[in-house]
């Protein structure tokens, strides 16, 4: 792998043309011998290696258990279809200079991730953590041109090291109890000592990459600036990454499972609302995107949570079905994240705005990047027969099968997180029919300078892969629980297998989703019959005997979300500017609206604290004066007061 | 398997009871039961008109929408009959199947650039969401009484008439059900099928611009979706001694009963104003966890 890495910096001396290619090359290459490291990991066991004696550092040890091997496939996956789509979609670039840099931090970030994940060190894990921050902080800034680009690119500069700080935090608290800075110590660590503090601590660093609110609010910026395939690795896999960090703390965990478990859990339902209440209102397509990852990382975080939540009230079956949901949700959203923003991707490229109400019709001129979307939307909903369902299931299943067995504030618990599900899966749909049905459907909402067209074959493929692997996972649900059992059992005390009634469901679930897909079928083959015989013609649409209606009375993304936005006021302080109609005004001019909705959270932690704080500070400005003798003077007045208080012996 | 002939029976029936009650109850004498199902018949055999701006997604929407409707049904038993399909967690895939349906419905609408077909399915889609809550707390709270988790075994270990606080509940989870089976079908209050306005419109406007085919499945999708939701509530009242007959006599009674209450209260009823809907909506979710604490009263843990 590190043979690999040194050809990384070789992407400057390849042909403009060729750039995209070579990158692609070096994450398959990448991608076969981490690959092949991982499937031997699912054969043979856990792989201990260590490196022994290095400066400094002394010996690190690398461990790949079931884990890392999952996360190792997971990443490369994400990358090599990111990777396939970039073909495509950077072929409209072509300053070398910027290309360079960003192929060299693809790669980068690639092999970042790709150690991350069995590095049992927390120096070298820092340190990997750094580059694959600044790989991504790189990625982000390529349109570096656009201001808002950067401002986004520095927003996440500066919050990555917060996050930094709070891993740093943590491993040095880790090294003053034990002297050492491993994952091994952090498990001797929890035995002796009290989990609370430790936990809390790598919960905000690793949570911060990941998403969670209230530490969200890189999120919607960084996403939105970066281009497509960036975006779709960064919230595939690299926000996961903060998911790993957790995973891995949590696998450490000795005790207070059950109240860290509450915790985990109440922050993963708020994150889900919040997330995905925020997504609904955005005018920005790719920033819905981004809220909705956020929502999805609470989904996982509620698996996660349920299963410490079964670990301390030792049921393990409810136990083994949070984590089981959490790690098939992390897997099912590194699938439909990226088709999403691939499909967004290409609308960006073909019509050069990300803006909802700008956009309609597109069905049209490209039917297939269209479809595929839909089928995005359907699966990030967790509707079936995709596979979303079958996570979401999962930790249904986990929910309702172990009701009635705690105590009321178990059940309470429980009751939350069922309303919790269902709600976001409710808002949810809200969200992405209103996403798909004013991007794609309807009319053309405002002229474009070009017509769409189809995206090109290297953009399409990858997509077509992702379609059909989301399939495959809710036809085999059985075969991918039996895959992933190692995994959960690194969460569990002692080794489970999989209760054989949680498999019968998922048989049945196939085998209704068999029967939806052929079902739908022969009603659609029906139907073509009928139409045939019966002909089918186009006519205008129903109008309502006005017939001068054009595309501009369509209902926008503003008006759909309108009616949501006013029943979530508190949180979303959705706020409309128009001038309103006078008596006399009657033949209108041209008028304008303009509908704006805040993160709250982002406000009240982050924006007007600073902002408070910037207005406090400019306060002190009045002191830099810019003139060398004021400076000279300070000097001098300094002096005067040191020779003062030495002179009547204060020091 | 008996379960889904009745339900298959009851659907050709129901919105024919349904429009008499309405048309007696003005006054009217009425057209034949059958009429509607004649109705349908008809649309089969007319021509399909597509508006202008459609795509292949009103096209496959509505096929997708009965689909989604006869799938659900295939998880819903009837008593002791075990539905086609069952298993632990049935229901959830049961509410999410309609939720596909559903999904499918509002981007046909707003495939049609209509602004009142936009109207519409934004309306459905808010409305489809606020009443998720309510469906799985209620059924959420029988699982935890029960243990069980498949629609099946929870109504037949749940459904016990000795007791006075369950009989109270069965008696609230019949009425939230009949609610979401109102909401569901948009019926009133939510919705008025007979109104003329498209502005007041919900599920109405959703289909304007549907013919053929396409408009037969989904008027037949909606007496399906009545019977559907009619049979979780005769579910409700069955116990596990009653004979096989008394069972069937007891679907056709209470299936007969919901047509015809329906039917008056549309008749005397006027439809909620769409600012209070989101608020009617919400009271059912309360209604749920009033269910779930009497759930949780009968297990002695509170």
């Amino acid at each position: 792998m590190f043979v690999i890495a040194i050809f990384i910096p070789a992407v400057i001396f390849i042909p403009t043309k060729f750039k995209a290619n070579f990158s692609l090359l070096i994450a398959i290459l990448l991608a076969i011998v981490s690959g092949a490291f991982a499937i031997s990991v699912f054969n043979y066991g856990t792989i201990h290696y260590t490196l022994a004696e290095l400066p400094l550092l002394g010996n690190i040890e690398l461990s790949a258990d079931s884990l890392s091997a999952f996360f190792i496939l997971l990443i490369n996956m994400v990358v090599l279809l990111a990777s396939i789509y970039a073909q495509g979609y950077m072929k409209s670039y072509k300053e070398p200079i910027a290309l360079n840099i960003h192929f060299m931090a693809f790669n980068m970030l690639h092999i970042a991730m790709l150690l991350l994940v069995i590095i049992q060190h927390f120096v070298p894990f820092m340190i990997l953590w750094e580059i694959m921050s600044l790989a991504s902080f790189l990625l982000v800034i390529f349109e570096s041109e656009k201001e808002e680009v950067l401002k986004a690119g520095l927003n996440y500069l500066v919050q990555m090291h917060i996050c930094l700080i709070f891993i740093m935090l943590g491993s040095f608290m880790l090294m003053g109890e034990t002297g050492e800075m491993s994952f091994h110590a952090l498990r001797e660590y929890f035995t002796t000592t009290n989990n609370w503090p430790l936990f809390i601590v790598f919960f905000v660093g690793f949570g911060m990459k990941a998403g969670f609110v209230p530490l969200h609010t890189w999120l919607p910026h960084a996403h939105p600036a970066a281009p497509a395939p960036v975006s779709a690795v960064m919230s595939g896999v690299m926000i996961k990454m903060g998911i790993y960090g957790i995973l891995r703390v949590v696998s450490c965990l000795q005790s207070s499972y059950y109240e860290i478990g509450i915790f985990v859990l109440v922050i993963s339902f708020i994150t889900g609302l919040y997330g995905i209440i925020n997504a609904i209102v955005q005018s920005d397509i790719k920033k819905t995107l981004a809220f909705s990852s956020i929502e999805n990382i609470g989904i996982i975080g509620m698996g996660i949570g349920l299963g410490m939540l079964g670990l301390g009230v030792q049921n393990y079956s409810l136990g083994f079905l949070g984590f089981a949901g959490a790690i098939l949700h992390i897997l099912n959203h590194a699938l439909f994240k990226p088709l999403l923003f691939f499909g967004a991707g290409t609308v960006y490229q073909q019509t050069h705005t990300k803006h909802i109400d700008s956009l309609g019709g597109l069905i049209k001129y490209m039917p297939i990047s269209g479809l595929l979307f839909l089928i995005g939307a359907i699966a990030i909903c967790g509707l079936p027969p995709f596979n979303g369902f079958v996570s979401e299931f999962l930790i249904y299943d986990g929910i309702m099968g172990e009701f009635n067995k705690g105590n009321v504030s178990v059940d309470v618990l429980l009751l939350l997180a069922l309303l919790g599900l269902a709600l976001i899966g409710g808002l949810a749909i809200f969200c992405f029919t209103k996403v798909f049905g004013i991007v794609f459907l309807g009319n053309a909402r405002k002229e474009l300078k070009h017509q769409p067209q189809e995206a090109d074959n290297w953009m399409l493929v990858p997509q077509f892969m992702i379609v059909f692997l989301m399939l495959g996972i809710s036809v085999v649900a059985t075969y991918l629980l039996i895959f992933i059992t190692p995994i959960v059992n690194i969460f569990i005390p002692f080794t489970i297998s999989i209760p054989i009634s949680n498999i019968l469901p998922l048989q049945n679930l196939s085998l209704l989703t068999i029967i939806f897909i052929s079902l739908a079928t022969v009603i659609y083959g029906i139907r073509t019959f009928f139409t045939r015989k019966n002909g089918e013609s186009y006519g205008p649409t129903w109008g309502c005997g006005y017939l001068a209606a054009d595309s501009k009375v369509q209902y926008t993304a503003s008006s759909y979300s309108e009616s949501f936005g006013k029943l979530a006021y508190p949180l979303l302080r959705l706020k409309f500017r128009f001038k309103k109609f006078t008596e006399t005004e009657i033949f209108p001019k041209t008028r304008e609206f303009h509908s704006s909705s805040k993160d709250i959270l982002e406000y009240t932690f982050i924006s007007r604290p600073l902002w408070q704080l910037n207005k406090f500070i400019k306060r002190f400005a009045i002191v830099q004066s810019g003139n060398t003798q004021t400076y000279v003077l300070y000097a001098f007045v300094f002096l005067v007061f040191l020779f003062i208080i030495t002179f009547i012996d204060i020091l | 398997m008996l379960g889904i002939v009745l339900i298959f029976i009851a659907s050709l029936f129901f919105v024919g009871i349904l429009n008499l009650t309405k048309s007696i109850a003005s006054g009217r004498k009425g057209a034949n039961i059958l009429q509607p199902i004649r109705d349908i018949l008809r649309t089969l055999k007319k021509e399909t008109i597509y508006g202008h701006t459609t795509s292949i997604v009103f096209k496959i929407a509505p096929s997708i929408y009965f689909t989604s409707i006869v799938t659900a049904i295939l998880v819903v038993p009837f008593h002791n009959q075990q539905a086609v399909i069952s298993f632990d967690g049935d229901f959830v895939f049961f509410a999410y199947i309609l939720a596909l349906g559903k999904f499918f419905m509002i981007i046909s609408a707003l495939d049609t650039g209509s602004p009142f077909e936009g109207m519409g399915a934004n309306r459905e889609a808010l409305y489809s969401m606020l009443v998720e809550p309510a469906f799985f707390i209620l059924i959420g709270s029988f699982a935890m009484f029960t243990g069980k988790t498949s629609f099946y075994q929870i109504f037949f270990d749940f459904i016990n008439f000795n007791n006075a606080t369950t009989i109270f509940l069965i008696l609230l989870a019949a009425y939230i059900i009949i609610q979401i089976m109102m909401i569901e079908n948009s019926r009133l209050p939510i919705d008025d099928p007979n109104t003329h306005l498209e502005l007041t419109m919900v599920h109405e406007v959703m289909i304007l611009d549907n013919s053929g085919f396409d408009l037969g499945i989904l008027l037949y999708a909606s007496s399906l979706k009545f019977v559907m939701f009619g049979m979780l509530i005769v579910n409700l009242f069955i116990e596990s001694q009653m004979s096989i007959w008394l069972q069937i006599a007891i679907f056709a009674g209470i299936q007969f009963g919901l047509a015809i209450t329906v039917g008056l209260l549309e008749s005397f009823r006027a439809r909620e104003r769409m600012k209070k809907n989101p608020n009617f909506i919400f009271t059912l979710t309360v209604l749920a966890i009033m269910v779930f604490f009497g759930v949780l009263l009968m297990m002695n843990k509170i």
